[in-house]
């Protein structure tokens, strides 16, 4: 009885999730869309960048899911159960990256004409190799974080309904891909905005309800729950762990190809400023909450059950068994509405930044190359599960090399008057050989976090890059100039 | 005591923030999807 409920809460919110993507979808506005909603000869600026017609509330809603993925959640109340609200502070970091990219970034990055894509931003400011080697860096981490996403869903579609790891996989993968590779960036931020009220309201309704019915000894036992959780924390993670950890949520995320596809989608550039503003705030508000589930716990599940498992055994012992259908549906919902986005603009970034400045093509092949790439993308991160080590583990990977190979070039890109393409491939490419070596190689022996050296490498490369340059300009004005 | 109270009161603000958030980008959806027919408004929602 219990699977037949389970079952039809999951098919009852896949419909509406899929009512909410098509209607989105039939709602595009512009000179250009038709009736119906149909296709239309700007087709691919609908599917990459909704026309840069979304409004404040879905474009936050959408950052949040995006960012929220499993380990904003899963994760969160497994490190709030062992090392209580030290990962709040840490979660800060992340909180004052996002506030930081709405005040000095994403305005900025929206001011630019014609751009679809993080790479066509940096190609505006450099150079057409610059474009093609940060599109080749957002393909590659969009399938890399998509793995980490796929991993976590099918840990949770294997851990629930008892399916093959693989086939848990693939499900997952391909009912998430159906909404981006038809419906684009709308359908995709309507899915996200539309996910994102489902946890927002079953994951802090869980926290409530434990806290209200649940917890014996009130607010003075969790106190001292999470009093004692932090000490612990403190005690067990060295000072350049917590450096490192700060430095990844700092900078690890920032303006990932789906977050600047959104800064870019906005309607205007305060709308993009403000989202990214709310997204920041909220992250703050989201960690307590997540901090304050996995302190709740530690007087409720008294054995550890493994840190990623905290929240599942947190809503067995405190719900009844048909509750962990809704549960179900608030993780996938985190997972997947990650995931579309990932895919989403992994497929735009391959189009925009690999295949156009090499291919001329019309807006229709345009599209159908996104769509087809969208596929392909979702294959990639379904195949490259196998080499993701744990969700965390993963997620760090794609952070150390996403922040030094992209952020200084596009940072110091967008803020000086005129940016040399020789110090944005350097960064770049120093940025994303040192991440990868580093990590490979060295970090695990010395302790030091990969994402350390390898950002100081990146920015030494930029002003060598730049200062030579500059030398070769004042030597050579006019050859350079020709060249 | 004092700190204990605040921080569970922390706590629970979080969580009905969070839920506010969850409904307010509900209504904004519903906004949208049914907008359908209508012009692009000046309100920021279709």
């Amino acid at each position: 009885m219990d699977h037949v409920f389970s079952a039809a809460i999951v098919i009852a919110y896949l419909a509406l999730l899929t009512f909410v993507a098509v209607r989105s979808r039939a709602t595009q506005s512009g000179p250009s869309a038709s009736p119906i909603g149909g296709l239309t000869d700007r087709e691919f600026e609908e599917f990459s960048l909704a026309r840069r017609s979304l409004p404040v509330a879905l474009v936050f809603a959408s950052l949040a899911a995006t960012y929220i993925g499993p380990g904003f959640s899963i994760g969160f109340v497994g490190r709030g159960f062992k090392s209580g609200f030290l990962f709040l502070g840490i979660g800060l970091a992340y909180a004052i990256q996002n506030i930081l990219v709405g005040l000095l970034i994403a305005p900025r990055l929206r001011g630019l004409s014609g751009c679809h894509t993080l790479g066509e931003a940096i190609g505006q400011k450099y150079d057409k190799r610059c474009h093609v080697l940060a599109g080749a860096i957002s393909v590659g981490l969009c399938a890399g974080f998509a793995a980490v996403m796929a991993k976590a869903g099918g840990e949770v579609v294997h851990d629930i309904f008892g399916l093959p790891p693989a086939l848990s996989v693939i499900l997952v993968v391909a009912l998430t891909a159906l909404f981006p590779t038809i419906g684009g960036l709308r359908a995709n931020v309507a899915a996200d905005a539309f996910q994102f009220i489902t946890f927002s309201l079953l994951l802090p309704l869980l926290l409530l309800l434990v806290l209200g019915f649940h917890l014996e000894g009130g607010a003075a036992a969790f106190a001292a729950q999470a009093s004692a959780a932090t000490i612990d924390g403190f005690n067990s993670t060295s000072a350049l762990e917590i450096v490192g950890l700060v430095a990844a949520f700092l900078l690890g995320e920032t303006l990932i190809p789906p977050y600047a596809n959104r800064a870019l989608a906005c309607r205007t550039t305060a709308v993009s400023r403000n989202s990214f503003i709310l997204a920041g705030l909220f992250s703050a508000v989201w960690f307590t909450v997540m901090i304050g589930l996995g302190v709740a716990a530690r007087s409720i599940v008294l054995e550890d059950p493994g840190e990623d498992y905290v929240l599942l055994h947190l809503v067995k012992s405190t719900m009844p068994a048909k509750s962990y259908a809704l549960l179900f549906v608030a993780l996938v919902s985190v997972i997947t509405s990650s995931l579309d986005s990932l895919l989403n603009a992994g497929a735009v970034a391959f189009t925009q930044d690999i295949v156009k400045p090499f291919v001329k093509l019309s807006d229709n092949i345009a599209l159908k190359i996104g769509r087809g790439a969208t596929i392909a993308v979702a294959a990639v991160a379904a195949a490259g599960v196998v080499a993701v080590p744990s969700i965390i583990g993963g997620l760090l990977i794609c952070y150390t090399i996403w922040a030094p190979a992209i952020l200084p070039t596009l940072i110091i890109g967008l803020w000086i008057k005129r940016p040399r393409p020789l110090a944005g491939l350097l960064s770049m490419g120093v940025g994303a050989v040192v991440a990868v070596t580093f990590q490979l190689a060295f970090s695990s022996a010395t302790g030091v976090p990969a994402i350390i050296p390898a950002l100081a490498s990146a920015l030494l490369a930029y002003v060598l890059g730049h200062y030579s340059s500059s030398i070769a300009d004042c030597r050579f004005p006019i050859a350079n100039r020709k060249s | 005591m004092l700190m204990a109270l605040l921080i569970f009161i922390l706590v629970v603000m979080g969580a009905v923030l969070v839920i506010a958030s969850g409904l307010w980008v509900a209504v904004a959806l519903v906004a949208v999807i049914s907008s359908r027919d209508r012009k692009p408004s000046q309100t920021g929602l279709s």
